[in-house]
């Protein structure tokens, strides 16, 4: 009789890169998440997409609803759905049977939370695409910033992992339901409770911080110091957690254990590092600077050559905001044509960044309220320059008739209103409120609706009130209306 | 075979009660309802619900919940999608054919437990806000639970037991834009006030029309369950 000295894996049994990727496409073919893809699309076209739509079209302040909308839409089903895959040994109970396969339980585990992660991300970069997409038709500057996408992938990939993990170490029909719950539970309360907080270190670490102003990533680059220490965040919990799971679930095999440990490591370092990188950040105008991942190229303004439009006093703004010059026009025209030739009045306008024009804060009453909400100005320089700064523009170019009257409400307080943004005296409030009255802007209109009223008996307005006071509460009042 | 033979075997045939539901002992009953409560994970799904109630009431002791603006029904109605999510969970079998084919209390039972957990979910949320101001109060718990928890019933008929929590989940996000872009309608129901007649039919039909399926159907069986 011979002995037969077998090897302890032959060839055919050792795992192969093109097995490693047969059991990645099975997984892929099985998961659940492929059926959610229409439910996300229809979820990103009412949620993300509309909200979208209702913004300027400049690429940074579009792309801020992939991190506020988008992302948190995605997170809470791919958290579910990666607890459904995580949970499904615990399930079916068949752990028994995956135990004794030829490959850690870790890697079978690890093939599931891929294809979950991929599709995941599958649906929200095709999300990303479109509105991108839907962005480049209506832009007329610049291009897509891709710091948002990354960390909303490296949120994803947190989210997935977190839920997969979850489904594996608590298998259980509620896993999944429940997951969904919590990752929504700290994605919209948590994240915003610290945001209360005094110390903003938790605050920043949110995807959901804070929305840019109207004109954030035209002048200015945006720093992305805070997108790179979220990705750093996320993308360290999703390996710690991805790693405490091949600690878990190493059965016996040392090469595992030691290779999960070391991935557990790595990934609670980053995490580390990352929270503490949020703690020495400051809050500047043009974004979130944090000293040691700085680039301080990116200070400098961007250069652009101003589109204008001549006249007797030309109006210039930047590239981006081109298809808003007419209406800019058309609601400064009635003024420029009183004030063009006249002493101290300017020589020109131009459009400058809401971060380096102060804004002005007159408000002396409720329609000088109205007047500047959206837009300040200051004038500067010999000859002056009046150097508008628009805030908040309306989502797409409007007819004139209804553009705001914030333009030409900053135009008259930098030009007759007193240095410094302080409050105006009497004579100026009533020769710029006249002013505003006769270029047809809308305090006018409301301050004619308004004597209207106080021209009324007081017993008119009593009954007039009793009828239509809580349609005047509710906004249902249109200011033609009022008697 | 003859005539007369086909009678004489007829009559031979023992006769087979037709299928009439018979109560039993009331200890073979109590015994059914503990098995079934025991197959659908009803204590866990208690626990889920107690879960939720708390962090309700914890989120009203710490003022997690804005005072004022849309905000303020993020909270309420994210909690709210969690608890007719878990219900909706509970209609997964694991037993599939052979107790579709020999439950005949099954109808009774999905009925019953679909009707108690909900029962449950609304006196545990509002026991939860209980002294404090809960926004939209306690008959917005009672429409938002419902309504909701009918989505569920629906979507666990349609997609599965143990998918159906997609279903109040995917209503939960719609909600949430709804309030926040100020849409009004009453098949949006959280976006109404609490006295709206519209919306409180609404969510009303939804549930009913959840439970009904649930009853009659059951949660569909997915092979991959």
């Amino acid at each position: 009789m011979t002995s037969l000295t077998l090897p302890l894996r032959s060839e055919s049994q050792r795992v192969r890169p093109t097995r490693r990727a047969r059991l990645l496409r099975l997984e892929l073919h099985h998961s659940t998440m492929i059926w959610l893809l229409p439910l996300l699309g229809a979820l990103f076209y009412f949620d993300a997409l509309h909200k979208a739509a209702g913004y300027p079209p400049f690429w940074f302040v579009r792309s801020s609803v992939i991190l506020h909308e988008l992302v948190p839409d995605v997170s809470l089903f791919a958290a579910g759905v990666a607890a459904w895959a995580g949970s499904r040994e615990g399930r079916r109970q068949t752990f028994d049977l995956v135990s004794i396969a030829a490959r850690p339980r870790w890697a079978t585990a690890l093939a599931s939370f891929a294809a979950t992660t991929i599709w995941t991300l599958v649906a929200f970069l095709g999300c990303v695409s479109v509105l991108y997409g839907f962005t480049a038709t209506q832009a007329s500057w610049g291009g897509p910033p891709w710091w948002p996408v990354a960390a909303g992938v490296a949120v994803l990939f947190a989210f997935c992992a977190l839920g997969f993990a979850a489904g594996v170490l608590l298998p259980g029909r509620f896993t999944a339901p429940l997951a969904a719950l919590v990752t929504f539970l700290v994605l919209i309360v948590a994240f915003r409770v610290v945001l209360n907080e005094s110390h903003p270190t938790f605050a920043l670490l949110s995807p959901m911080n804070s929305v840019p102003h109207g004109d954030a990533g035209v002048f200015f680059h945006y720093f992305p110091d805070l997108y790179i220490v979220q990705i750093m965040f996320f993308a360290g919990i999703a390996v710690a957690v991805l790693g405490g799971l091949g600690l878990a679930t190493a059965s016996g095999s040392r090469i595992v254990w030691r290779t999960a440990a070391v991935v557990t490591a790595l990934g609670l370092a980053a995490t580390c590092t990352g929270v503490g990188l949020a703690g020495t950040a400051r809050v500047e105008a043009n974004g979130v600077v944090i000293p040691a991942v700085h680039d301080a190229a990116s200070d400098r303004p961007i250069a652009y050559t101003p589109v204008c439009q001549q006249g007797a006093i030309p109006v210039c703004v930047h590239p981006a905001f081109r298809a808003y010059l007419p209406d800019l026009v058309a609601a400064l025209n009635p003024l420029i044509h009183q004030f063009a030739g006249l002493p101290g009045a300017p020589v020109r306008v131009e459009q400058n960044a809401s971060s380096t024009v102060p804004e002005n804060g007159v408000a002396s009453s409720p329609t000088e309220i109205d007047t500047l909400v959206g837009a300040s100005a200051t004038l500067t320089g010999n000859p002056p320059v009046l150097h508008l700064a628009l805030t908040e523009v309306p989502s797409q170019p409007e007819p004139p008739s209804s553009q705001p009257p914030a333009a030409a409400g900053a135009f008259v307080d930098a030009v007759i209103g007193p240095a410094g943004g302080t409050l105006g005296d009497p004579a100026q409030a009533a020769i710029e409120a006249a002013l505003l009255d006769s270029a047809g802007s809308l305090p006018g209109a409301a301050a004619k609706a308004a004597n209207r009223f106080a021209a009324l008996a007081p017993s008119v307005q009593r009954a007039w009130l009793a009828t239509h006071l809580r349609a005047l509460r509710s906004g249902r009042i249109a200011l033609a209306q009022v008697p | 075979m003859t005539t007369a033979h086909q009678r004489t075997r007829q009559r031979a045939e023992p006769r087979i009660p037709p299928a009439r539901p018979s109560w039993g002992s009331a200890a073979a009953g109590s015994r059914l309802v503990r098995l079934y409560v025991a197959s659908r994970r009803v204590p866990v799904a208690l626990g889920a619900l107690v879960g939720c109630s708390l962090v309700l009431r914890a989120a009203l002791e710490w003022h997690w919940i804005p005072g004022s603006g849309p905000l303020t029904q993020q909270l309420p109605l994210l909690l709210e999608a969690g608890t007719a999510s878990v219900i909706a969970v509970t209609t997964y079998g694991p037993f599939g054919e052979p107790e579709r084919a020999t439950g005949r209390w099954l109808p009774y039972l999905r009925f019953g437990t679909a009707g108690a957990l909900t029962g449950i979910a609304v006196g545990l949320l509002s026991a939860g806000a209980a002294a404090a101001h809960l926004p939209g109060g306690t008959l917005d718990v009672v429409r938002n639970v419902a309504g909701m928890t009918g989505v569920g019933l629906i979507s666990a008929a349609v997609i599965g037991g143990g998918l159906s929590w997609i279903g109040p989940m995917a209503y939960l996000v719609l909600s949430e834009d709804a309030i926040l872009n100020a849409w009004r309608t009453p098949w949006i129901w959280p976006t109404t006030p609490s006295q709206d007649a519209g919306a409180a039919l609404c969510a009303a039909l939804v549930f009913v029309a959840g439970a009904a399926i649930i009853t009659a159907r059951g949660a569909r069986q997915r092979a991959s369950e």
